[in-house]
């Protein structure tokens, strides 16, 4: 058991930078990225599997993502096979943000913990 | 009952809590697990506003446990059904002594540092990835991926930045500290944000060497806090 | 500034957002998730303001940082080297 000898009184975290202006903005990311509500009590069934659903959608997602680039840089597509390819990837983009809309869920909420293996996204 | 729940801890002198209010002015208490002590209170509604009165009620609570002893504070808004902490508790005994083994005599300091905005070399290497054809008008298709290309370089370039500026940092704090819990957020703005424990008598040593370590690069600039409770040492999952 | 005025500041806005960054994104967390509600956007601004306690204190602190100063420059908790 560690008692520490003399003042018993807590201290406040000291903070120091000689650039507050631009931690600040930084900072600020934190509470932007947080959801409007994160709500145990009021997630459905519903919600828990759209949730696993759309994690793994969008893993998907990722990886089509990663390997379009991949092609588009061997120089093996024609412009319109990259045109399709792009339209293609951007109507995906834009579906899952609106599932993502209709569910409640933001980015940070899409992950599976895979304990050892680590997270999914 | 439900409980709201602010650090778990070995045996301490309570009597420091008698001073202290936690969020909504409720008194925390502590609930007894043999060698496990938590620290809670009773609960304000539910959902738990984040407001600045609330996070330093949550703060305040546990730095007066901190005063005596090393605790494993509990992430703001820990509002427990009835039994979830006692099974939470249970089922982690072994995890939870073992953090709490890790922590004890030790404190969190954090280090945050942001990298000046890009060089010159930065944008061309970011530059070079574009179509070789400006000229030609682009599509919509491909001008999605073309930006996504442009995101993914950049992304690689401050991830590798972000490892380096780590790296670095660990080397220069080897011996001095106990552990460190870094996490790499490479945007354009901040590089790292790293967490070391750092045992007290040691508290001096660590900043004297951070001070000689923030002068060696210039071009990095450098938030430093703490002591704060051990946040960064939870993570049960290892 | 004197140190009653400090004294009505209290903590800087700094302080609090390294506060937010630990107690929010770590710690020990029992279930999977955690129940809060944010005011959103509004917090940050919100936040100033019950920081300082007063539109005029907050333009005060605003035109501390215009005229070049660190709005925390006499603040006990924070020291520069």
């Amino acid at each position: 058991m560690e008692h520490f000898r003399g003042s018993h009184s807590p201290v406040e975290p000291a903070i120091e930078t000689r650039h507050a202006d631009e931690f600040l903005e930084e900072l600020r990311r934190v509470t932007e990225a947080l959801p409007e509500r994160i709500n145990i009590d009021s997630e459905s069934v519903e919600q828990g599997l759209a949730k696993l659903v759309l994690t793994v959608i969008e893993f998907i997602r990722r990886l089509l993502e990663k390997q379009a680039l991949r092609r588009v840089e061997s120089g093996n597509l024609t412009p319109e096979q990259v045109e399709a390819l792009g339209l293609a990837l951007m109507k995906l983009e834009a579906k899952l943000e609106e599932l993502k809309t209709q569910f409640g869920l933001a980015e940070e909420d899409l992950n599976l913990n895979l304990g050892p293996l680590g997270r999914l996204i | 009952m439900n409980v709201y729940a602010y650090c778990l801890s070995q045996e301490a002198d309570w009597s420091a809590l008698e001073a202290v209010t936690g969020l909504a002015g409720e008194r925390p208490f502590v609930l007894s697990y043999g060698e496990i002590v938590a620290v809670v209170s009773k609960p304000p509604d539910s959902p738990i506003a984040v407001t600045r009165e609330n996070v330093l009620a949550h703060e305040r609570v546990i730095s007066h446990v901190f005063a005596q002893t090393t605790p494993l504070p509990f992430r703001f808004g820990g509002l427990l059904r009835s039994g979830e902490l006692d099974r939470y508790v249970e089922a982690n005994r072994d995890s939870l002594l073992g953090l709490l083994a890790r922590v004890r005599g030790a404190v969190e300091m954090s280090v945050k540092i942001i990298h000046e905005h890009g060089s010159e070399e930065e944008d061309d290497a970011v530059g070079r990835t574009e179509p070789a054809e400006p000229e030609k008008v682009l599509g919509q298709g491909a001008m999605f991926l073309a930006a996504k290309q442009r995101e993914s370089a950049e992304s690689k370039l401050f991830e590798e930045r972000a490892r380096e500026i780590a790296n670095w940092l660990k080397e220069q704090l080897a011996g001095i500290v106990k552990d460190s819990f870094l996490r790499l957020t490479p945007t354009r703005g901040m590089a790292v944000k790293a967490a070391y424990l750092v045992e007290r008598p040691r508290l001096e040593e660590y900043r004297d060497r951070l001070k000689f370590v923030r002068e060696q690069r210039p071009e990095l600039l450098f938030l430093t806090s703490g002591p704060w409770p051990p946040y960064s040492f939870c993570d049960l999952i290892t | 500034m004197t140190s009653e005025e400090w004294e009505d500041f209290g903590e800087s806005e700094l302080s609090l957002l390294e506060t937010l960054d630990h107690v929010l994104s770590l710690g020990l967390v029992v279930a999977g998730e955690i129940t809060i509600s944010v005011a959103n956007i509004e917090l940050i601004f919100v936040g100033l303001n019950l920081l300082v306690g007063s539109t005029e204190t907050v333009y005060q602190v605003l035109g501390k940082r215009a005229r070049g100063l660190d709005p925390g420059e006499t603040s006990p908790d924070i020291s520069s080297d």
